[in-house]
């Protein structure tokens, strides 16, 4: 899979560039076009691991680029970029086959960990997995049971929700806005430390002393499991 | 208003004349029928008593009543009756005909109905119904409709006169009060006669209307002096970082000037975001984006995203929601509210903090309740507006929109946002109506 060619539709030339550089400097390959035409020529050959569209284009509008894209079956994860920012937006770009939706400005680490987490999903194969690993950290799917090398750690469920969910993007950027739609599925922006708290008390239960630390705290980012 | 009147005049003419005309035609219709009976009589009394006893009848008739008769023989010589002679115009063909003749004891010609016939024998009869009575009592119809007419076109040019004046007199005030309002002077509202005519209706929906509009002009000045106020001071802190460390050669320095301006635009982003979306709910945008959600699972989501916070902060929150409360709705709109409500608990409150879900007649009542002061009365409508942070509020971080936001999001749902107090509790209550009973295809 070309996992790490992304295809960046966007007509602002500052913004492009922005990310352009920021995901070549992540390893990348970035092919960069400024309107929605081109955007639906370039994405029809299925050869990019995500696409960020801007929901906002001249030519073709990004929306309409991405029914098209649809229409023709190229199932490529796309991220919409979009100046709109309500709720019901959001809703209508992931109802209209978005696979995740950032208002701008965003923060250039949650575009980022977002794309990744984007993209690993595209290529985890769909088996079910029964058991998930992160270092000495493992999760017995089934049993819903913990465990850190031999020990045993007792989570309350939301604590093993969220666990759950950073496992699944472990070594990955998450931030707090992605921590709160994957546990909780709500989309807005809370004002205060909510997600900081949910997390240290899990480091508390994950890290004891004398461990090696898996949770990490990025800074103006949000957190990572395992390196 | 004059051809209002005009036109009234007319038509009021056209009626009595009609009404005359009638009467008249009715008039004329009871003569010709009295008369028709009166030969008929006469008529009736010759079968009956025989020539004698007409002569008798006729005698008597004549003498005691206004009718004439006359009889005559086959060459036209009077026989009996109270007229002179036989009239020319009268043709004995049994047609009425109202003629002028003269009595033998009247003083003048007057008119009378009549009714001539030949009998057996060739004696003709005439009989005639005076119409004196019913021609003097036309005559009055008309004189009283023309008096009417005469008195009544006065009286009624003075009612229009004092109609249009009293409107004016209202109106004017409509045009005073609603002019000033144009242009800009907003005080004033239009006077209520507390008559409950369709000016004090219409004054009522022109008064309201006003109050809303100047509530809206002051608020969005309060809006926009706060909102100027606000972001001045953020963009006012970046210009002021960003010439600091323009000539600066210390790597230091810009990372930490760099940090600080990312915190300021992040906060201005957060209040023009918060801005946005309290337009858009209180427009009632975002209604057409409504999915079924249900109240108790957002706040349980809530109370467990929140619960460790107000642990952190030795508070407790408690959930007492036993109910299932479906409702069509926005969930991220109405978790953000739920959750700006417990934060607003959080940060301004005190003590446990207790999330209450109850079924009212209507709809649902969420509570937000702790154990602090709360916010006083004369406060709420305060509390309510856009940056209508309270004093004490302002050395606390916050953009004074939390409530804004919740109450404009409690709209676009139909809700309302209450507060409710006692010694050692208060509360803010949203209720929300539940959805209509689906009526089947």
């Amino acid at each position: 899979m070309p996992d790490n060619k992304i295809l960046v539709v966007e007509d602002d030339k500052t913004t492009a560039d922005f990310i352009v550089r920021g995901l070549s400097e992540e390893g990348f390959t970035v092919d960069h076009v400024s309107d929605g035409r081109d955007g639906l020529f370039h994405a029809t050959d299925g050869s990019y691991g995500a696409i960020v569209l801007d929901r906002m284009l001249p030519g073709m509008d990004g929306m309409a680029m991405l029914a098209a894209l649809r229409a023709a079956d190229v199932k490529t994860p796309v991220l919409i970029l979009s100046a709109l920012g309500s709720a019901e937006d959001r809703v209508a770009g992931l109802t209209k086959g978005s696979d995740d939706y950032l208002v701008k400005p965003f923060v250039f680490a949650e575009l980022l960990a977002r794309l990744k987490l984007l993209i690993r999903r595209g290529s985890q194969d769909s088996a079910e997995e029964t058991r998930l690993t992160c270092g000495d950290l493992s999760i017995e799917l089934l049993k819903r049971e913990v465990r850190r090398g031999d020990r045993l750690i007792e989570l309350q469920p939301r604590e093993y929700r969220l666990l759950e969910f950073m496992m699944r993007q472990a070594g990955q950027v998450i931030t707090r806005t992605m921590l709160l739609e994957g546990v909780w599925d709500y989309h807005f922006d809370p004002g205060t430390n909510v997600i900081d708290v949910h997390i240290s008390r899990l480091r508390k239960k994950i890290d004891s002393d004398g461990e090696e630390p898996l949770i990490h705290t990025v800074r103006g980012a949000g957190y990572r499991l395992g390196d | 208003m004059l051809l209002v009147l005009a036109l009234e005049m007319l038509v009021a003419g056209a009626i009595g004349l009609a009404t005359v005309q009638l009467a008249r035609s009715e008039i004329l219709k009871a003569n010709e029928h009295t008369a028709e009976t009166l030969l008929e009589d006469t008529l009736a009394v010759a079968r009956t008593e025989g020539p004698e006893g007409l002569r008798e009848f006729l005698t008597l008739r004549g003498a005691e009543t206004d009718d004439v008769f006359l009889l005559t023989d086959g060459s036209g010589r009077s026989l009996v009756g109270s007229l002179e002679s036989w009239p020319k115009a009268a043709k004995p063909d049994g047609v009425y005909r109202p003629l002028f003749l003269k009595a033998t004891n009247g003083k003048a010609s007057v008119e009378f109905g009549t009714y001539a016939t030949r009998l057996s024998g060739g004696q003709q009869l005439l009989v005639g119904h005076s119409l004196t009575r019913s021609n003097q009592a036309m005559d009055a119809l008309l004189d009283a409709f023309l008096l009417a007419a005469l008195l009544g076109l006065p009286l009624a040019l003075v009612a229009a006169w004092l109609v249009v004046q009293l409107v004016d007199a209202r109106l004017r005030n409509f045009e005073d009060v609603l002019g000033n309002f144009g242009v800009g002077e907003m005080d004033d509202r239009i006077a209520d006669h507390g008559t409950d005519d369709s000016f004090d209706r219409l004054a009522k929906i022109e008064n309201v209307m006003m109050d809303r509009m100047s509530g809206l002009i002051a608020e969005l000045r309060l809006v926009t002096d706060s909102l100027a106020h606000d972001l001045r001071s953020p963009l006012t802190r970046i210009q002021a970082q960003l010439a600091t460390v323009a000539e600066s050669e210390d790597v230091e320095d810009h990372k930490t000037a760099n940090e600080a301006v990312a915190n300021d635009l992040e906060h201005l982003l957060f209040v023009l975001n918060q801005m946005l979306q309290i337009g858009r709910a209180e427009g009632g945008v975002g209604r057409e984006a409504f999915v079924p959600v249900d109240l108790q699972e957002i706040l349980a989501d809530l109370a467990e995203i929140y619960g460790p916070v107000a642990e952190d902060a030795e508070r407790d929150i408690t959930l007492d929601a036993a109910i299932a409360a479906p409702l069509q709705g926005q969930p991220d709109l109405l978790a953000r509210a739920f959750a700006n409500l417990i934060e607003n608990a959080l940060h301004h409150g005190a003590g446990n903090i207790r999330l209450r879900l109850t079924e009212t007649a209507t709809g649902y009542a969420i509570q937000f309740a702790d154990e602090g002061a709360g916010i006083a009365p004369e406060d709420e409508a305060a509390a309510l507006r856009r940056f209508g942070r309270l004093d004490p509020a302002r050395r606390t971080p916050g953009s004074g929109l939390g409530l804004a936001l919740v109450n404009a999001i409690a709209h676009l749902h139909d809700g309302q946002l209450q507060f409710e107090r006692d010694e050692n509790s208060f509360a803010v209550v949203m209720t929300l109506p539940k959805p209509a009973p689906r009526t089947k295809a």
